[in-house]
């Protein structure tokens, strides 16, 4: 079943206006101070969704919405929602960046930021983050690209080794084993770099995330970086 | 005439705006259920009102 984006929208938003939500709402109120001031789920979207405004203030919102959204029923549904409607130019803009990308099909690209999107606004820890719709919104968008560089990575090795070239088959289709044998191939060629050779051009993380992981400074993990992919040119040439 | 009983409140969709007391019947069509819901007061002290409205119901001929 195929679902136009607007017509999500479209249907969150007629969710968002009935007697029933407007309930809910009200339970939000009583218990998040800083969504008493709005009176019903328009004035507050109206409110986040202004350029003019405080962003402590709108933070503070989406704070309280993210809290409300981790409890259970038709509360937890409600702030969830409004979670949702609240970043939806964000969300639009993803979607209209994956979709320049051709990261996937338009419903597969609409299901992945929704999905992702739930996830991440119930799985949020509220101790850990501060902005709240940065965070949500970028970390969406990464592991949505993320994803699409390990799936392209993964068909690129495999559309480059003939089965007939592949000395010995063990049988493996398992990812898991062949990032466990490329990293072992790896680690003869460049060392230590090969995790961070794994890290940036397999799995999509920027060279300063990779280094984060490493102990490396920016710097630092990009020079590695070029040093290590010099090395891998240089041994593709004698090879050919 | 139904009572509040038969409403379900997810079927109830609210018109946009803010209304007056006396602009209700302005808005009121036959054979649709409201609510009608407090929604503050205007600025200059007027008590404002949300409205919730049902889709058409048809029209139950009363008993004899």
């Amino acid at each position: 079943m195929s679902f136009a984006w607007h017509e999500i929208r479209d249907q969150i938003m007629h969710s968002a206006s009935t007697l029933n939500f407007q309930r809910c709402f009200d339970a939000i109120r009583r218990e998040q101070g800083p969504v008493v001031p709005f009176r019903d789920p328009a004035a507050l979207l109206d409110a986040l969704h202004q350029k003019v405004g405080s962003p402590d203030q709108k933070n503070l919102i989406l704070v309280a919405l993210a809290s409300a959204a981790h409890s259970d029923g038709h509360t937890g549904d409600c702030a969830l929602t409004l979670m949702l409607l609240a970043l939806w130019p964000g969300l639009d803009a993803i979607r209209r960046r994956c979709i320049w990308r051709k990261v996937g099909t338009s419903d597969e690209i609409t299901a992945d930021i929704l999905g992702r999107t739930t996830e991440a606004i119930r799985g949020l820890d509220l101790q850990r983050v501060n902005w709240i719709a940065a965070t949500i919104l970028r970390n969406v968008e990464r592991d949505i690209l993320r994803a699409h560089q390990r799936e392209a990575g993964r068909q690129s090795l495999r559309s480059e080794t003939e089965p007939d070239e592949v000395a010995v088959d063990d049988g493996s289709g398992d990812a898991a084993i062949s990032e466990a044998q490329l990293l072992r191939d790896l680690r003869l060629l460049l060392g230590a770099d090969a995790i961070l050779v794994i890290r940036v051009a397999v799995e999509g993380f920027s060279q300063a995330e990779a280094g984060v992981e490493l102990g490396l400074s920016e710097a630092a993990a990009r020079k590695r970086y070029q040093r290590a992919t010099q090395r891998l040119r240089d041994a593709l040439q004698k090879i050919h | 005439m139904n009572s509040i009983a038969d409403l379900s409140p997810t079927d109830l969709k609210r018109i946009p705006g803010l209304y007056r007391r006396w602009e209700l019947t302005e808005v009121f069509e036959a054979h649709r259920n409201y609510q009608i819901e407090d929604a503050g007061t205007h600025a200059d002290g007027t008590p404002l009102l949300a409205i919730f409205v049902s889709d058409p119901v048809p029209d139950i001929p009363e008993a004899t």
